[in-house]
């Protein structure tokens, strides 16, 4: 009972009435709604122009085209925007939220980083290290992954696959009601909605998991690492949904990157891992954040970062989770590894 | 027709070089006369091989043209020394190799060069023996972990 919306109740402790999992979910479905109701809208009302409409007829008049496109943009712009606005304030933690917004201190601690790595070749230097002042240990790294675009690329699909087939539906029933049936529209209808439908359902799954998760925050004692020497790690994790597995990684790989023909390929591969933590089963109650230390040394003699124009090697961590029934969540953090006596030489 | 001699040697050779370390070498070039050198190169540089192109850097670059040297006689041995520096070190690993080299490069009529490398090592860097997440002990453990808000 105490998740049923109260609309006279008293608010206690909280500035809610109700679960705030909830409230996304609903916050993007309704934006989801919106965004697909004027594609489709839009592709019925081109196609109406384009193929249907006679000089006589009402709606073709320029005015009623023109209030119509409007009314569409509008729903497209409200879907577009509370999109990304639920997808910023879940998808960063409200501190890291903060350090985006103040750049200039942040200036000032990578200036700092410059002077202790220009003696360092082929290193990559400040302008690669993603990462903010930390609030527990000394630097917060930040990741880079392909979720959001992934995101970004099976959204753009599902929303041209779903205008495609509303234009084809559009067709195929205009030729019917005239009294001939396109079968091969009709074929081509059926397999693009199937698409869009395929690729509606892992777009919902991939926003709802990057909703569900919540932000990674890992600290860092010190950057750049030396090989050989041992750091700290903090790891803080909310976790909407029951995570069937949460692990850290430290990656070490090679990037190579060659002409084949007219094509340029880039081929990476992994050459060094070690477990640094994993848990499994991690079930984390509503407003609470799992949180664990974890002891990491960078193995002596390593291979230190490495940047040329077709080559290099990139360390990171890595942080793997699984929840069932839902595609795994794959964040990366890169990190700097400098050699050990560049480290001497340099200090 | 005869190709020239260089003599091209790391004076203060060892196995690996360290960071720091003042690389100490010497070239010489005989080269019949009939040859006519233009200019003789010395550097030292690193330079990658494996699945990807080619790099290249250059830590020491040194040329001598014929009019730059006493009677034109590029032949005469030349010494040269640099500080190494911290990185790239020499790495040989699975899609990447990095390795150092001392090259000459002499310049002969109608545009013609020929190539003389020798490799030394800095550092190096070892490939690692990736942990197997299955049985790697050392992982911490999940003791560590506490709850916050």
């Amino acid at each position: 009972m105490k998740y049923l919306f109260k609309i006279l109740g008293k608010k206690k402790g909280l500035r809610q009435t109700g679960s705030r999992r909830w409230a996304v979910a609903a916050e993007v479905a309704f934006a989801t709604a919106l965004l697909l109701l004027g594609l489709i809208a839009l592709v019925v009302v081109i196609v109406i122009q384009i193929r249907l409409s006679t000089p006589e007829a009402w709606y073709f008049s320029p005015l009623v085209f023109g209030v119509s496109l409007v009314v569409i943009g509008a729903f497209l712009a409200i879907g577009v925007i509370r999109i990304l606005a639920v997808l910023w304030k879940v998808g960063a933690s409200a501190e890291r939220r903060g350090a985006i917004v103040s750049r200039a201190r942040d200036v000032e601690l990578l200036n700092q980083l410059t002077s202790e790595t220009q003696q360092l070749p082929t290193i990559p230097q400040e302008k690669d290290l993603s990462m903010r002042r930390g609030d527990r240990l000394r630097f917060r790294l930040l990741s880079y992954g392909s979720t959001r675009w992934s995101l970004l690329t099976v959204g753009s699909a599902s929303a041209f696959c779903a205008m495609i087939a509303t234009a084809l539906i559009v067709l195929v029933i205009d030729s019917t009601v005239r009294g001939g049936t396109d079968w091969i529209g009709v074929v081509l209808a059926t397999a693009l909605t199937l698409a869009t439908v395929w690729l509606l359902v892992q777009f919902v799954k991939r926003l709802l998991i990057q909703t569900a998760v919540g932000p990674t925050d890992l600290e860092i004692s010190d950057l750049p690492l030396v090989a050989g020497k041992a750091y700290a790690l903090f790891l803080s994790q909310p976790a909407r949904l029951r995570l069937r597995l949460l692990e850290l990684v430290l990656e070490c790989e090679e990037q190579a990157t060659f002409r084949q023909g007219t094509d340029i390929r880039t081929e990476t591969m992994v050459v060094y891992s070690q477990l640094l933590f994993r848990k499994r089963g991690v079930d984390v109650e509503e407003n609470q954040v799992f949180q664990t230390a974890v002891d990491m040394t960078v193995p002596p003699q390593s291979m230190h970062s490495f940047r040329s124009k077709n080559n290099s090697i990139q360390w990171r961590i890595r942080l793997n989770a699984t929840v069932t029934g839902w595609p795994p969540i794959d964040r990366r953090f890169p990190i700097v590894v400098i050699p050990h006596i560049a480290a001497r030489v340099s200090a | 027709m005869r190709r020239p001699v260089v003599r091209l040697r790391i004076c203060n050779s060892k196995s690996a070089y360290q960071p720091g370390d003042v690389l100490e070498c010497e070239c010489s070039v005989s080269a019949p006369e009939e040859m006519k050198l233009q200019a003789v190169e010395t550097s030292v540089i690193w330079l990658t091989e494996g699945k990807g192109e080619e790099d290249l850097g250059v830590h020491f670059f040194d040329r001598r043209n014929k009019d730059d040297v006493r009677d034109g006689d590029l032949g005469t041995m030349y010494r040269f020394k640099t500080q190494l520096p911290n990185s790239p070190l020499t790495y040989d690993g699975k899609m990447i190799k990095v390795h150092w080299v001392v090259r000459a490069c002499v310049f002969y009529e109608r545009g013609k060069e020929l190539r003389f490398d020798q490799a030394f090592c800095l550092g190096p860097a070892k490939l690692l023996e990736t942990k197997s997440a299955a049985n790697d002990s050392s992982a911490n453990t999940v003791e560590e972990q506490r709850w916050g808000a």
